[in-house]
């Protein structure tokens, strides 16, 4: 930083140099000293939390109901999922001035017997006045929403727009114990040509006696599903909301029954606050 | 003091805060849900019913596809679009769905001694009309004939089958 | 599905009869050919040569050439946009020069609707039949 900036300082000079005599060089002393400023440390939690993609407004809860077809008025047919959004109200506001970060707690499905909460978590229902929720989770925003969606208030199924893109979480199906050929498409042996007893093994796993052990991580047989995946980019069909009711296009992780996470599309929608900045500059 | 007391006091003491502390405990209050949506009825169903609402308001389809009174394999049909074109051929199987509109038609005819098929979707909006032309007095065995593909129960040429039927109508007359 | 070494039918008078595919063209090699793209094969079965001096009609491929064709029709079952499902009896092709343009004036069968959106239109019209 500071050897750049000399050179920068004689390369303006060189011009008046070579008018002058080559014998009269400005001494490296005649420059005044140059100021810089002190390092900025980037892995503390408040910068990152500036650096992080978040969407501006949290998403909701939905359950997955079932598949049906679709057809579009050009008279194009879809394979298309029914997702159920029932009860989603607002629990808590988490700001960045108690919590180190802003996000929203949402609850869904009202559930008064066979509720495994303490009393704790009760009390935030009181707070918010709403019934017990079956299932409660956290969603980050980047500015906190305290004025827009106050305590208690229901998030209803046109909180999408239809033709909107959105990204759906959920837990894929558990398949138990599954095979190299099914967990990651191995190829297996022969059916014939001699080959007895071995089918659908995985075959060699590469391992010698030095280091004599498998690195953990290596593919072969295992748990396979009961996962979380993400589908990115879904398309919204149609939204009904008073039925409570999300059709989007395609399939999505997990059985029927399964409680889903939808929000807006990450990779159209979230922006990070230094970019935000910068734009602003 | 204390120590020297009997352990009567000392249980006497504990139980009284173990009092005190109950009684102040608070217990949140509990809110009723939200009323149900649909009147309680199954999204599924709920979903179902809607698109039949908007895709077979006259339930003329829905008609074709009984069990007992609809469409059986071995009949002749003739699928109208909505550009005016025309398909002729007689039903080999029906697929239905549960609770979708995933019901299609298989039907087969021999295009100059070509043999054709095609698996029509019921409820698509490009179809315009779905008509049955004949229905034959006998049926082959099985709901689903994959099994005459090739063989001499095999179906001829459907349209012009169908063309002397209407003759044959005419001249009675 | 048309790979190397499958059979087709030839259904237009350019001579040939039977023909064996082998290469579809701008394809990957695992990949396998449908309705709509050109392959490069190797006529099996001809129709017998009449002599020239009697009869003028003469046969535009023989035995053994390699010429290029459109596939027309296809065995496997393929999905059109709207929900239906086509399939055909037979796997059949029409000979095509370089410009895609068909070698013989007679088209003897059906083939599918899909070729008009590719712009075989030539084929299209002297085809008997849509489907």
């Amino acid at each position: 930083m500071f050897i750049n900036s000399i050179n920068k300082v004689i390369q303006s000079n060189r011009s008046r140099i070579q008018i002058r005599n080559a014998a009269k060089i400005t001494s490296i002393h005649s420059i005044p000293s140059i100021k810089t400023k002190p390092p900025v440390v980037k892995h503390t939690i408040e910068e990152r939390n500036k650096r992080r993609q978040l969407l501006e407004r949290p998403g909701i809860f939905g359950i997955k109901r079932g598949m049906i077809t679709w057809f579009t008025s050009e008279g194009e047919q879809l394979p298309a999922t029914v997702i159920e959004i029932d009860s989603v109200e607002v629990l808590q506001h988490k700001t960045e001035d108690e919590f180190g970060y802003n996000s929203i707690l949402l609850g869904t499905i009202d559930r008064f017997k066979n509720l495994k909460l303490g009393l704790s978590t009760l009390k935030i229902f009181d707070k918010a006045g709403t019934a017990p929720k079956y299932k409660i989770g956290e969603f980050r925003i980047r500015n906190s929403l305290e004025s827009e969606l106050p305590l208690g208030t229901e998030i209803k199924a046109d909180y999408f727009a239809e033709g909107q893109l959105i990204d759906v979480k959920g837990i894929t199906k558990g398949k138990g114990f599954a095979g190299g050929m099914k967990r990651w498409g191995f190829k297996g042996q022969p059916a014939t040509h001699g080959v007895t007893k071995t089918h659908r093994k995985a075959g060699g796993h590469g391992g010698n006696q030095d280091p004599g052990r498998i690195f953990p991580g290596h593919k072969g047989e295992g748990r396979m599903g009961g996962k979380n995946n993400t589908k990115f980019n879904i398309e919204v069909l149609k939204t009904d909301a008073d039925a409570g009711i999300i059709i989007v296009k395609g399939s999505i992780p997990g059985p029927r029954k399964a409680i889903l996470k939808l929000q807006d599309s990450l990779i159209k929608y979230a922006t990070s606050k230094n970019q935000i900045e910068k734009e602003a500059m | 003091m204390l120590k020297s007391s009997s352990p009567i006091i000392k249980s006497s003491i504990i139980q009284s805060i173990r009092g005190f502390r109950y009684l102040k405990k608070e217990l949140p209050t509990v809110y009723e849900g939200l009323q149900p949506k649909r009147n309680g009825k199954p999204v599924m169903e709920y979903i179902h019913q809607q698109m039949l609402a908007q895709h077979d308001p006259l339930g003329t389809r829905t008609k074709l596809i009984n069990r007992e009174t609809g469409l059986r394999s071995g009949d002749i049909i003739k699928v109208t679009y909505n550009d005016r074109t025309e398909v002729i051929g007689s039903v080999l199987a029906i697929k239905r769905g549960n609770l979708n509109l995933g019901h299609n038609i298989l039907i087969r005819t021999k295009l100059n001694k070509v043999g054709s098929e095609i698996r029509i979707p019921l409820f698509n909006p490009n179809i315009r009309n779905i008509e049955i032309l004949h229905k034959p007095e006998k049926y082959l065995p099985r709901h689903k004939l994959y099994y005459i593909r090739g063989t001499n129960k095999d179906v001829g040429d459907v349209e012009t089958f169908v063309k002397k039927l209407e003759a044959k109508k005419h001249d009675k007359k | 599905m048309i790979y190397l070494k499958t059979l087709l039918n030839v259904i237009d008078n350019s001579g040939a009869q039977v023909v064996e595919c082998i290469k579809v063209l701008r394809h990957k090699p695992k990949s396998f050919g449908k309705i709509g793209d050109q392959i490069t094969c190797v006529v099996k079965q001809a129709r017998p040569q009449l002599d020239s001096f009697q009869n003028t009609q003469s046969n535009k491929v023989k035995r053994r050439d390699i010429v290029r064709g459109v596939i027309v029709r296809q065995k496997a079952p393929f999905r059109r946009k709207d929900g239906s499902v086509v399939r055909f009896d037979d796997n059949a092709v029409v000979l095509i020069n370089k410009n895609g343009d068909p070698l013989g004036t007679r088209i003897s069968s059906v083939v599918a609707k899909e070729l008009k959106e590719l712009n075989y239109n030539k084929i299209v019209s002297l085809a008997p039949k849509t489907f």
